[in-house]
């Protein structure tokens, strides 16, 4: 490729050009070499490990994506479901908001109405766990507000909901919930059935910030 | 100036290796490993905010990797190809993980509260102002910038990558380098 901007290029090629620094290798290798003695099998999916920048991030705004990294981060390597383009996707999110139950009044968030970039492949799997994870945030958020102002009825029927969401594939599949998530999710909807506030408040705003505080 | 390639897609080597990896041969994977790590946090410290990020996603790149290596196959450009798609699906996940999540500045890279040595160097300095430039590109040529400048692979190399024509990379990279040209300090 001839280059015409080679100033441009030269500041490019320099800005990047550093390998890994030593105690980058070390931490690298380790985990790798960690994740190499698991075996593929034994290797509990990734997750984005909270480093210092995404601690600072997370402190602030009390990011931990638990919930959407259980969704996404499986499904973007090239298995096990396969990848489609943009259409796919799409297709998925209408399939599953069509058979999904969410709370009276309630509307899904706008990211789910289709595929944000156009170019990107997106893993079978990912556009129905996106929006079973929203519809279950979304009960959670109808049951808070359902025991706060002391709606008896809505707080049944969002019990009733929640428990059903144990059933949904994103929850039972193996290669989308992984023990912890499974955990959390039991906890929270523990804490539904026995009517506590506190956890659920917390769980909200810890991970359904897709869609709480409702808008 | 005009930058060498130094990784080349699909190679015997490279392909046999993998395919002994795709077994279950873990020396075969290290040695993949190995060859490659430097490569891919190249091209994710190039897309990511951080080093921090890009290192983390570096080691997600290649545990996802791990697991997907059974289903691996060498059409579509090789192991490194398809490293660096596991790689760049990450962070799209990633960018997308946090888009409906945090406001714009947000996902801005944020100062290190305890800044180690490699931070305090000056190229440090010098990719902050670059990412800055490239977080204005649109996806697309910001991937083909990092997959030539930060990752080396030619032209012929990134169209695999980002599945575009040749030409269509070509006319990516000019662009995207033109743009960053006006916007340079």
């Amino acid at each position: 490729m001839k280059s015409s901007n080679p100033q441009v290029e030269h500041r490019l090629a320099t800005a990047f050009d550093d390998p890994l620094s030593a105690p980058q290798r070390a931490w690298l290798d380790s985990r790798v070499t960690t994740a190499l003695d698991r075996g593929p099998t034994g290797l509990r999916r990734p997750r984005l490990r909270a480093t210092r920048s995404l601690l600072l991030v997370a402190a602030m705004l009390i990011m931990t994506p638990l919930l959407f990294a259980a969704g996404a981060a499986i499904f973007s390597t090239e298995a096990p479901y396969g990848m489609g383009d943009a259409d796919a996707y799409d297709a998925e999110l209408a399939a599953a908001r069509a058979v999904t139950p969410i709370p009276p009044g309630a509307t899904w968030p706008p990211y789910l109405d289709q595929a944000e970039d156009r170019d990107a492949t997106y893993g079978t799997g990912l556009g129905r766990s996106m929006v079973e994870i929203n519809a279950y945030c979304l009960w959670l958020g109808y049951w808070y507000e359902a025991q706060d102002r002391r709606d008896a009825a809505a707080v049944a029927a969002a019990v009733v909901a929640l428990n059903n969401t144990h059933g949904w594939e994103t929850f039972t599949d193996p290669l989308t919930s992984d023990e912890g998530f499974r955990e959390l999710a039991k906890k929270t909807i523990d804490a539904v059935d026995s009517g506590d506030a506190d956890t659920v408040l917390s769980e909200l705003e810890r991970n359904c910030q897709g869609t709480w505080p409702p808008r | 100036m005009e930058v060498e390639a130094t990784s080349v897609l699909s190679t015997e080597a490279n392909d046999e290796e993998a395919a002994l990896a795709a077994q279950g041969d873990r020396a075969a994977f290290a040695s993949l490993y190995v060859r490659h790590r430097d490569t891919v946090f190249r091209y994710l410290r190039a897309r990511c905010a951080s080093d921090d990020d890009a290192l983390e996603l570096t080691a997600v790149t290649f545990e996802r990797a791990l697991m997907a290596m059974p289903h691996f196959s060498a059409r579509g450009g090789g192991v490194l190809a398809w490293l660096l798609r596991i790689a760049r699906n990450g962070v799209i996940d990633q960018e997308r993980r946090r888009r409906p999540l945090l406001p714009g500045w947000m996902a801005a890279e944020q100062p290190s509260p305890d800044p180690t040595p490699e931070q305090a160097a000056l190229g440090t300095e010098q990719r902050r102002e670059l990412r800055g430039l490239l977080a204005e590109l649109p996806k697309v040529q910001r991937d083909a910038i990092a997959l030539r400048y930060a990752a080396g692979l030619t032209a012929r190399q990134i169209a695999i990558v980002i599945n575009k024509s040749e030409h269509a990379t070509q006319k990516l990279i000019s662009r995207a380098v033109v743009r960053l040209k006006e916007r340079m300090p």
